[in-house]
């Protein structure tokens, strides 16, 4: 103490000067938890949005980008002999060859709930009964048509998938959910788009809803006929497995209204950019060698059935054989080849009967450049199919109408829908009428013609072709049986899981695989005849 | 048990000198050469009593029992000898070597006598990391310290560390220490690092710290050593001291230079007897030799020819009898230089210190490096009562192309590792004036959309493989950081007994990336990408505190309040463009599609704190710390934590008397709490607008984790007992510590299925055990002329995850690039469970398919090993002789596995050795079928490829003992003799040789040093194709003048 009382002035004015600096300090000490709390707020995080958002954001995840095409073009584009390639376990390879690539098998359900579905489930939540803006009927609705279609998608793949419980880790503390039965996951998803065909209100307008929507721009009408022909399309799905329900429904659709043209098509404008993992084509940038590394070419079945009927479609298909974006390629029609199925670079040669290597730009016919642009548009379903599934349900006896009468008009509309890719692309009337008369609709093999059409009309869309050939067995494709592949050389029925991404819900994937009878290659999903 | 007590405390009563003051005498003398040192200056420390020893070193001063005097003199390790019932202190000065300082550096940058502490903390002298030196400051520590586990990753130069005290106490893969620098917490965060889906490690925030700049680092181990530091101590604090001016005749100034070479360790052992191809055939073509050169499944090499990924027609031999395998041929010798400056000066009232130094790293992956430049300022000044303290230290970063590892593209060293022994990597140069590139003379065919300029694939149908010298040359990834850590201390002592003092402390840096995908290359980005962006990093922490300290008669207290506000902000904002429209035009403006992002995140936490400690006579001392925190981070409602901590220490050797062989004995025990913090904007659903829209149409985003607005901070409890004892005159001592510690509610963001809606969970967890005991061993067998020290450390943890949470107990974490191994946490189990897939069994038998043969794995996860090695350790011996020292450090890690993706992509690459059974006549796989049904299949040799690609798929088979012992680090040096450097302006000269990561002396892995790992962060006990290991040795001289 008697040092202190010994200081000098300075000393003591220093000290005031440092109880000075303490006070000037004292606001850092003081536990404000309101200021702190304040820190807590991101600048950048929204604690509500327009659902629309939401909307427009899950409808292009779900059309798809480059980094998710390991299932449809990897596998499904090869597996329905669409495109070959001569790779062996890498790309298309795995598809062409039935080998099994699980971290590729399971992209589709690996992407399918956080990225898509679970937008999908907060705008309906949010736009819902007890959500924050039940007023936005029309963006509630079509946000339900657009969760069908992705389920239904994933469904097909996989079969038995989360559902019921799915994406309710927030509102519902559910972490580990079910995996639901396919065939249960279809009455709700038939349901559904009964319900919201029927919710559409032409009389509520959203202008967001108008701007966001990137398929129809807030036409509710087209809204309409998409849901009633969707599920016209998961009706068919279950013809084999339950008749007398995929008969209500069929009906349902009819009566409610589907697409009636091509302008009905549900489809994704793309765009090359700003970022083209996010606005473009995915299929457009791995079959385009700018981008891709594919070195798929058409498949020699697609190609010759083409070819062999004269189809005018076959020059639409393919540009020809030579370098990509090359004006110089062969462009005759009776001279395009495709590559065969199930070869690589050595066994190509034997096949080809020559000693040198095969140059397969040179040797097969790719895929049109013109359908290939990076703003291309992903379509999802289109008028042309829904005409073919209304001719097999007259067919089969649920529809009252000329099956032939339905099946003409497929055939039109599915070669004259080209013209959104590029306005060169078109089929005049007299040459459908011309092939229509060469190859006219025969009762006896009805169902065949049918499901060729559709097999060629889905083309791009190679969910929809695996799925709806898998179901119809139409056209009939020889299997490869390239040596070890996981299939014993059959067209594998269906995809297996990501390991990974059903490890952290184990005890209900078991559950799932048991009840479906494994998880292979191998294994047929409910619809198409498993279990 | 009372009775003991209190009849110990009688004895103890009655024994005790009362009287305080008393005169100290003594002679201080060199260690070296026992000559008496004159001029040695004696401070009693917190006071400006002082004296300086005579011409024959002789000294006498009076001083208060309890008090320390502070011995010092330019050139030799600074002593501080607490004064207890000695009356004659001898004391020997050492020349600048370690030496267990007496009074140690503790929280809050308060130092303490080592006798008060209640708990175990393990200091290091500067002089460690400065002979045998690595970039980052924290890999020095390894083997140097029982209880700390260090991770070297397999990233390159001045990547990221991982340091680990007493085992994870966290779930969430942080589990990093607090680092604080001379009383100020800085930052250690990593801006990257490497994860299944490849990247670079962009370094953590301890490489900007040049070890000439430390004069020690202390270990704060347990909870009661931390508990001052709160919420931020659950991961344990390190403490590093930088060096101050000295009060000093003249200046001194100290140079010291360090040139290492650098080299690459290869472990990798291929087979070398089969070459490129397919199916047992070698390329006979120019498309074949283009798709097949990445995979060792051709003919048996037989002097023929065979085309490769070029076209080219080239002897199809093995490539790695001529100057070795690909791995020795690509990467380069690198070298380190570093040269350090510093003069040091000072008076009675004021010291400076001033610090100048340059690395120049070039590191083994060709082009790749890392410079440093620092400057430090730091003045002392004592005016009256008054004492300030001020540091601001710079450090200028720039590291060259950090290499890119895990997964393929960009990644030179998947590359170099998998390329078959027919192909000399070499030929992959192309170019010579674009390394990586297809030019003119040369063919490439296969690739008709390629130029020349373009990369020049190594397998151009997979254009995710990366031409090594294209990775290397062509692509981009740069940083540059700059970063100013400072601080202000003003202290004013009232009295003797009576001080307060304010301290603010800032952390303030920039950091630069530059990221170039080069057009042509990969096939991720075939158009080419580019990305710069600026970040900016500060933490500031305003500190105050009031202290008291007194001694009546025998009782003292020592006891300060304090508060403390931490506020952190990072941020910053970045821009992509991709598809140059002039190919290989690299700027921004140049990208046909141009994006841009910013992330912005603050957090801060205010706190008070307080201690009490109460001692009697310099041998019993009672000390109580409490510290609140409120966060930001948490609800209002809940989110204040109060973190005590109780502890006491007893100099049982002080007290009764001890056989004279026993010099010391001290028991401790202590109590604590201690916690953690969150990350921040956890507590709501938020949404969030993409950067870029679609077609004019606006993208809305949600979080991709479930929020949880009932979070709570988590506690840390940890009790720990201790004891110091040393015998023999101090020849041989040993320090004991044994803890327990529990973590309560921990925040993690658990795993979930991506079904449920989101890829993680924010919760609180259940309970996380840590138990474990610490030795450390110091022997000094022989001491004279000739002398020999041991220091020898070992830890053991045993971690154990309690619970995780009623609806989650298996948390599956990270997962291997190969998809097949994860590293998980599982109720019962120890933290980072690498899981993965067995062999599927029936009756014990190996299930085939019974098709293909192909063995059938087991579809669920079970555990395949431990990530996280439960025993480590190390040993240190030191022999010297007049000026001659030699010093070497043996580290070692046991108990933990490895799941190597280097192995699994070896084999399925056809590499491995294990794949060269059946490459002529195939193989027979013999099992059973899922029935049981013994059964054997005959695999043809063109179906080995998926025979063993399918073997890969059973994780198990690529499970090793990650067990291992390094000879770490030699150092041979010589001080050359005063009368040698009479007539040199020199007044110290020392020259060593040192060397760095020697020898792998155990190990029991194949093809991959045991270390390796993924990142710093949750993936250990995975691996995968990362940069080599390497070797470093070289020179370092020292001198002062």
């Amino acid at each position: 103490m008697s040092d202190f009382n010994k200081n000098s002035i300075a000393m003591k004015f220093l000290f005031k000067y440092y109880l000075l600096l303490l006070s000037v300090f004292a606001p850092y000490f003081a536990c404000n938890t309101s200021e702190l709390a304040a820190l807590n707020d991101h600048p950048d995080d929204l604690y509500e949005i327009n659902w629309n958002y939401l909307f427009t954001d899950g409808i292009l995840l779900a059309a798809e980008n480059r980094q998710s095409q390991n299932v449809q073009l990897f596998y499904c584009s090869a597996m329905i002999q669409h495109l070959a390639d001569l790779e062996v376990t890498l790309g298309l390879g795995n598809g062409d060859k039935y080998f099994k690539k699980e971290e590729w098998t399971g992209t589709y359900y690996s992407n399918c709930y956080v990225g898509i579905t679970k937008k999908f489930d907060e705008a309906i939540r949010q736009t819902g009964p007890a959500g924050n803006d039940p007023q936005m009927v029309n963006l509630h609705h079509a946000t339900r048509v657009m969760r069908v279609f992705v389920y239904h998608r994933c469904a097909d793949l996989y079969g038995d998938i989360p559902y019921s419980e799915a994406n309710k880790a927030y509102d519902e503390g559910i972490f580990f959910p079910v995996f639901d039965r396919q065939k249960d996951i279809y009455l709700d998803m038939l349901k559904e788009l009964s319900e919201a065909a029927e919710g559409f209100d032409k009389n509520q307008t959203d202008k967001i809803f108008n701007s966001q929507d990137i398929i129809y721009d807030g036409d509710v009408d087209k809204w309409k006929k998409f849901a009633y022909s969707l599920m016209l399309r998961l009706a068919m799905r279950i013809s084999l497995v339950d008749a007398s329900t995929a008969q209500v429904y069929v009906t349902e659709a009819i009566n409610g209204g589907v697409f009636t043209g091509n302008a009905d098509n549900a489809r994704v404008p793309r765009a090359s950019g700003p970022n083209t993992f996010i606005n473009s084509n995915g299929i457009s940038m791995w079959l385009n060698p700018d981008f891709g590394a594919t070195k798929a070419k058409l498949s020699d079945t697609f190609i010759d059935f083409l070819r062999d009927n004269n189809d005018p479609r076959l020059m639409i298909i393919t540009s020809g054989i030579g370098q990509f974006g090359s004006s110089d390629k062969i462009v005759d029609p009776a001279l395009q080849k495709g590559m065969p199925n199930g070869f690589d670079a050595s066994s190509i040669r034997e096949y080809e009967g020559v000693m040198e290597d095969v140059d397969v730009e040179t040797t097969y016919s790719k895929v049109n450049e013109l359908l290939l642009d990076l703003d291309d548009p992903n379509l999802f379903q289109t008028y042309a199919e829904v005409e073919f599934l209304l001719a097999e349900a007259a067919v089969r006896g649920w529809h009252s109408a000329d099956p032939a009468d339905h099946y003409n008009k497929g055939v039109r509309a599915a070669m004259q829908m080209y013209d959104i890719f590029d306005p060169s692309l078109t089929v005049s009337d007299a040459e459908v009428d011309a092939y229509l008369a060469a190859h006219p609709y025969d009762t006896d093999k009805g169902l065949e013609m049918i499901g060729t059409q559709y097999w060629v009309a889905t083309f791009l869309n190679f969910y929809e072709t695996y799925a709806n050939w898998r179901r119809t067995g139409f056209p009939v494709l020889e299997p490869v049986n390239y040596p070890g592949n996981h299939t014993n050389g059959t067209i594998p029925r269906r995809m297996i899981f990501e390991k990974a991404a059903v490890s952290r819900n184990e005890a209900n994937y078991q559950a799932a695989i048991n009840r479906m009878g494994g998880d292979e290659l191998t294994t047929k999903v409910w619809w198409d005849g498993g279990n | 048990m009372k009775q003991i007590i209190f009849s110990l405390l009688f004895i103890l009563f009655s024994t005790i000198n009362l009287q305080a003051q008393v005169t100290i005498s003594g002679r201080v003398t060199d260690a070296e050469t026992g000559l008496p040192l004159p001029g040695v200056n004696i401070l009693v420390a917190g006071t400006t009593i002082g004296n300086v020893t005579d011409a024959d070193g002789n000294y006498a001063i009076i001083v208060e029992r309890g008090s320390q005097l502070l011995f010092s003199f330019v050139g030799y390790e600074e002593q501080r000898i607490t004064v207890r019932s000695q009356t004659v202190i001898d004391v020997i000065m050492f020349p600048d070597i370690m030496e267990l300082d007496e009074v140690v550096v503790t929280s809050l940058g308060l130092t303490r006598d080592r006798m008060a502490l209640n708990y175990s903390v393990t200091e290091v002298s500067g002089e460690n990391f400065t002979e045998a030196r690595e970039n980052n400051l924290a890999n020095a520590l390894a083997g140097r310290v029982a209880g700390v586990n260090i991770s070297n990753i397999a990233t390159g130069p001045a990547g990221a560390s991982r340091v680990l005290i007493r085992g994870n106490t966290s779930l969430s893969g942080g589990n990093q220490p607090l680092y604080v620098m001379d009383g100020i917490p800085i930052d250690n965060a990593t801006y990257g690092q490497a994860g299944m889906w490849g990247g670079s490690d962009w370094g953590d925030g301890l490489t900007s710290i040049n070890p000439d700049d430390i004069e020690s680092i202390s270990v704060l181990k347990g909870a009661s050593a931390s508990a001052l530091y709160g919420s931020r101590a659950s991961n344990g604090v390190i403490l590093i001291t930088t060096k101050k001016g000295k009060k000093q005749k003249g200046i001194g100034i100290e140079f010291n230079s360090n040139f290492v070479l650098e080299s690459v360790i290869d472990y990798t052992d291929p087979q070398t007897q089969y070459g490129h191809g397919h199916m047992g055939e070698k390329p006979n073509s120019s498309l074949t030799g283009f798709n097949y050169t990445d995979r060792a499944w051709g003919a048996a090499l037989d002097g023929s020819t065979s085309y490769t990924f070029d076209g080219v027609e080239r002897p199809y031999v093995n490539t790695f009898k001529d100057g070795g395998n690909n791995v020795k041929k690509f990467y380069e010798t690198g070298y380190a230089w570093t040269n350090s400056f510093a003069v040091t000066g000072g008076s009675e009232k004021q010291q400076a210190r001033f610090s100048l130094s340059h690395l120049d790293n070039q590191g083994v992956v060709p082009n790749s490096g890392f410079k440093r430049w620092n400057a430090g300022l730091n003045y002392n000044g004592q005016y009256g009562n008054f004492e300030l303290d001020t540091k601001i230290y710079y450090s200028d970063e720039e590291a060259k192309n950090r290499p890119r590892v895990s997964d393929m593209p960009g990644n030179s060293n998947y590359t170099v590792h998998l390329l078959p022994s027919s192909v000399d990597v070499r030929t992959l140069k192309g170019d010579p004036d674009k390394l990586g590139a297809v030019y003119a003379d040369q063919s490439n065919p296969p690739e008709a959309n390629k130029n020349i300029g373009d990369e020049l694939s190594p397998l151009g149908s997979h254009g995710w493989i990366t031409n090594p010298y294209w990775a290397s040359y062509q692509y981009v990834n740069d940083d540059i950081r700059k970063r100013i850590i400072g601080h202000v201390r003003g202290r004013y002592n009232f009295t003797e007994y009576l001080f307060a003092q304010v301290k603010v402390g800032l952390d303030w840096q920039s950091k630069r990336f530059n990221n170039i995908d080069p057009p042509y290359g990969t096939s991720y980005q075939p158009g080419g990408f580019m990305n710069k962006s600026e970040n900016q990093l500060q933490e500031t922490n305003y500190e105050w505190m009031v202290g008291f300290q007194d001694m009546w008669d025998q009782f003292g207290i020592n006891a300060f309040v304090g508060g403390n506000a931490m506020k952190r902000i990072s941020g910053g904002i970045g821009v992509n463009a991709e598809n140059f429209n002039i190919p290989y035009f690299h700027s921004l403006s140049n990208g046909a599609n141009q994006s841009q992002g910013n992330w912005y995140g603050a957090t801060g936490i205010n706190s008070l704190f307080g201690s009490l400690e109460v001692s009697w006579g310099g041998y019993l001392y009672l000390t109580a710390t409490a510290r609140n925190d409120w966060f930001s981070t948490l609800d209002p409602d809940r989110n204040s934590i109060l973190y005590p901590s109780i502890g006491m220490s007893w100099v049982l050797s002080d007290l009764i008397t001890m056989p004279d062989w026993w010099n010391l004995a001290k028991i401790r025990g202590s109590w604590a709490q201690v916690g953690g913090g969150t990350w921040p904007y956890n507590l709501d659903l938020t949404y969030g607008i993409r950067g870029i829209r679609h077609l004019g149409r606006v993208l809305g985003t949600m979080s991709g984790s479930v929020p949880n607005r009932d979070l709570v901070p988590l506690t840390s409890t940890e009790t720990e007992v201790g004891f110091d004892v040393s015998f023999f005159n101090n020849r041989l001592g040993m320090d004991l510590a044994v803890y327990i510690q529990e973590t309560t509610d921990e925040i993690i963001g658990a795993a979930l299925p991506g079904s449920s809606g989101y890829w993680s969970t924010i919760i609180n967890i259940g309970k996380i055990e840590n138990k474990g005991y610490e030795i450390l061993l110091t022997a000094n067998p022989i001491r004279g002329i000739f002398s020999w020290n041991i220091e020898f450390n070992y830890a053991e943890n045993h971690n154990k995850v309690i619970k995780i949470s009623d609806e989650v107990v298996k948390d599956i974490g990270p997962e291997s690039r190969t998809r097949t191994a994860f590293v998980g946490d599982w109720e019962g189990e120890p933290s980072s469970v690498i899981c993965g897939y067995k062999q599927k069994l029936v009756n014990g038998k190996k299930v085939i398919d019974p098709v293909t043969g192909y063995q059938v794995r087991n579809d669920s996860l079970v555990i395949l090993g431990y990530g996280v090695h439960p025993y480590t350790g190390g040993m240190t011996n030191t022999f010297s002789y007049k000026g001659w020292n030699l010093s070497f450090l043996v580290d070692f890690k046991f108990g933990g596995d490895i799941h190597s993706g280097t192995n699994d992509r070896m084999t399925r690459s056809g590499l491995h050795k294990q794949t060269l059974v059946g490459r002529e006549e195939g193989l027979t796989s013999t099992g059973v079928d899922v029935n049981g049904q013994e059964i054997s299949v005959e695999i043809p040799k063109e179906n080995l490829q998926h025979y063993w690609d399918q073997y890969a798929q059973i994780s198990d088979n690529f499970i090793y003992d990650a067990s291992f012992v390094k000879l770490r680090q030699v150092t041979f040096g010589y001080t050359f003799p005063d009368r040698w450097l009479r007539y040199t302006p020199f007044s110290y000269l020392n020259l060593s040789f040192v060397a760095r990561n020697l020898l792998l002396l155990y190990s029991k892995t194949e093809n991959i040093d045991p270390e390796s790992t993924y990142n710093n962060g949750r993936m250990q006990g995975l691996e995968y194709l990362g940069v080599p290991p390497t070797r470093t040795y070289g020179f370092n001289l020292r001198v002062r003048f």
